[in-house]
């Protein structure tokens, strides 16, 4: 819902601009309006007449509004499975721009939706699929980015929650409240789109880590800390007994006996960071959900989401077998 | 070692555990500690292990005034070594990591210097092929042998032990009150908290009997155990003799 609030309002901001720049001319934004307003209220055809209003441009003359109307025409008679006049639409495009892309690609999807099921879902397959993997390379990078920074943090909030320092302990205390207590959405929402009211703008790859990081971290801390404090106590003592000072003896004794217990809770929430990168795509982020929302919005096709899904999949599957082999070699020194 | 108690007290909530002992020690290499349970033994070892704080008053250790602020415990620390009842070794490590563990992190051994120690040291006990064992697949007896050899390796003033055999079953509790009987032998100092009064009686030169938080008899341990003087002594030894 956000979602879709955020990007109307984007979309009304780009529209905003362009009224503005285009101050003289014909008033297509206007039109443009009247008819998304027709088509929200249902009434497709009159949608389409206004749509058909904008001419044919003359050489030298701007063509993204003809553009526009012409596959946005061409969507709304795909919507009404009227496939042959959508072909029109995109073919009269094509005819003054045949390299335009988008009229190409949907033209022939058009194409493959008159030929049998299983050819269709395999030839979309094939199109969607170099923009699907590229989302989730940037999902990957977004998930491995995290995962470097997330276990350091958690690592710095639990030892500072055990800390016998009043104030570090309370700032811990804070952190963990607030970042599991709010939607990560919320958080996100407020390092891109609120950090910049404060003089802090950030590109949305460094806003996406950064609100993921520090989400996970204090999940990350509060898991690290029920582990270091379920170490036997005379674990600690015996470190003590020897001669080791508390930094060593969380370092040598204590930490690396939590590794064991860390795994499955760690790998836990990094499946959950896997999906939870989705959200990243409110803040301008290209990644997989937003890579197949996109391909499924201008084909209305669902096979898009089906193999973002499956992507998905792949990726939960591939890290859950990597977590039981680490947890496996963590545990070693208690098989016989 | 030499030890004198000035006033020492510890409490837990509203239970005294040490209860006001003032005492000075005579000059001794191995000494025992008796007393029923509760009586506050663990208590006074970990003071002077230097692993707790008392809530007031001083112990010296061979006329040296014990500070207890946390820079001080540590440095005392590292002076000596200590061995539990159980969980002495960390079990994330072998055996001869174990051992090396306190040589580097703590007394800032090298790496080749401190694998010399280490295997002398194990060779010495005859452990040398449970070196690179983990804790779970060496027995209990093994285990505080390998404990042992480890608080010896960083050559400590003393060594204090806190009923090291009280988890163990007969044969392996031989076979580590040997090892003690040998460092004792060896001239050694050594503090001993045990309830095998056979082994207080013949491996140690003196001995306290510790209850209710206070040291109520001390002497050499040969003179303790045949003429006990106050009625708790008489009365424990009593019940511990019986079976
Ligand atoms: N950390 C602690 N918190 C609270 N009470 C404690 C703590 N440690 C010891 N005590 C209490 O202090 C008293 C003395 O304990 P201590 O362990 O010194 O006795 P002990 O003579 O070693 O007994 P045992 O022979 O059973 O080992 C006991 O009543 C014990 O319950
Ligand atoms: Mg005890």
């Amino acid at each position: 819902m956000i979602y879709l609030v955020s990007r109307a309002f984007v979309a009304l901001l780009f529209l905003c601009t362009l009224a503005g720049n285009c101050l003289g001319a014909v008033d297509y934004d206007q039109l443009f309006r009247q008819s998304s307003d027709l088509m929200a209220l249902g009434d497709l055809d009159g949608a389409l007449t206004l749509l058909r209003q904008v001419p044919t441009p003359a050489a030298g003359e701007e063509a993204g509004p003809f553009v526009s109307s012409r596959m946005q025409a061409a969507r709304i008679h795909a919507a009404q499975e009227n496939t042959d006049s959508a072909i029109a639409d995109c073919q009269e495009v094509l005819i003054l721009f045949p390299d335009n892309s988008e009229a190409r690609n949907f033209v022939a999807a058009l194409r493959d939706q008159l030929k049998p099921g299983w050819h269709t879902v395999l030839s979309d397959t094939l199109r969607f699929l170099p923009s699907l993997a590229k989302g989730a390379l940037m999902t990957l990078m977004l998930v491995l980015c995290t995962m470097l920074v997330s276990p350091l943090g958690g690592l710095l909030i639990a030892l500072g929650r055990i800390s016998t320092l009043r104030p570090v302990s309370g700032t811990c205390w804070f952190i963990i409240w607030f970042f599991r207590g709010t939607p990560l959405l919320l958080q996100l929402f407020f390092i891109y789109y609120g950090l910049p009211s404060l003089g802090i703008t950030l590109p949305p790859f460094t806003a996406a880590v950064i609100g993921l990081g520090l989400n996970y971290s204090a999940y990350l801390g509060e898991i690290i800390r029920g582990a270091i404090q379920s170490i036997d106590h005379g674990q600690m003592e015996a470190a003590k007994a020897i001669g080791m000072s508390y930094s060593q003896a969380m370092r040598r004794v204590i930490i690396p006996q939590t590794y064991k217990r860390l795994m499955p809770p760690i790998g836990n929430e990094f499946i959950a960071l896997i999906k939870d990168t989705a959200l990243v795509s409110t803040i301008a982020m290209v990644e997989l959900m937003r890579s197949a929302d996109q391909l499924f919005n201008t084909y209305f096709n669902i096979t898009a989401l089906a193999l973002a899904a499956v992507i998905y999949l792949v990726l939960t599957t591939i890290f859950t077998f990597i977590f039981e082999k680490i947890e496996y070699r963590a545990g070693i020194y208690e098989h016989r | 070692m030499q030890l004198s108690f000035k006033n020492l007290m510890k409490s837990y909530g509203s239970r005294r555990v040490l209860n006001d002992i003032t005492i000075d020690l005579p000059d001794t290499r191995a000494m025992a500690v008796i007393g029923p349970s509760g009586g506050g033994k663990t208590t006074l070892l970990r003071t002077i292990a230097g692993l707790e704080r008392p809530d007031c008053g001083q112990l010296s250790i061979d006329g040296e005034l014990l500070q207890f602020d946390d820079a001080s415990l540590l440095l005392h620390r590292r002076s000596i070594g200590t061995v539990f009842q159980a969980f002495n070794l960390f079990p994330h490590l072998t055996a001869l990591e174990n051992i090396l563990l306190p040589l580097e992190q703590a007394h800032g051994y090298r790496h080749p210097e401190a694998m010399e120690a280490a295997e002398s040291i194990l060779k010495r006990f005859q452990l040398e092929g449970h070196a690179d064992k983990k804790p779970a697949q060496l027995s209990g007896g093994q285990q505080q042998r390998i404990a042992i050899a480890r608080a010896i390796a960083i050559k400590p003033r003393f060594l204090l032990f806190d009923e090291p055999t009280s988890a163990l079953d007969p044969e392996m509790t031989s076979e580590v009150l040997d090892i003690i009987g040998e460092l004792r032998d060896e001239g050694r100092d050594l503090l001993l908290v045990t309830h095998h009064m056979g082994f207080a009686r013949t491996a140690a030169d003196y001995c306290l009997f510790v209850a209710d938080g206070r040291i109520v008899e001390n002497g050499p341990a040969e003179q303790l155990f045949a003429e006990p003087k106050s009625k708790e002594l008489r009365q424990f030894l009593g019940r511990v003799m019986r079976y």
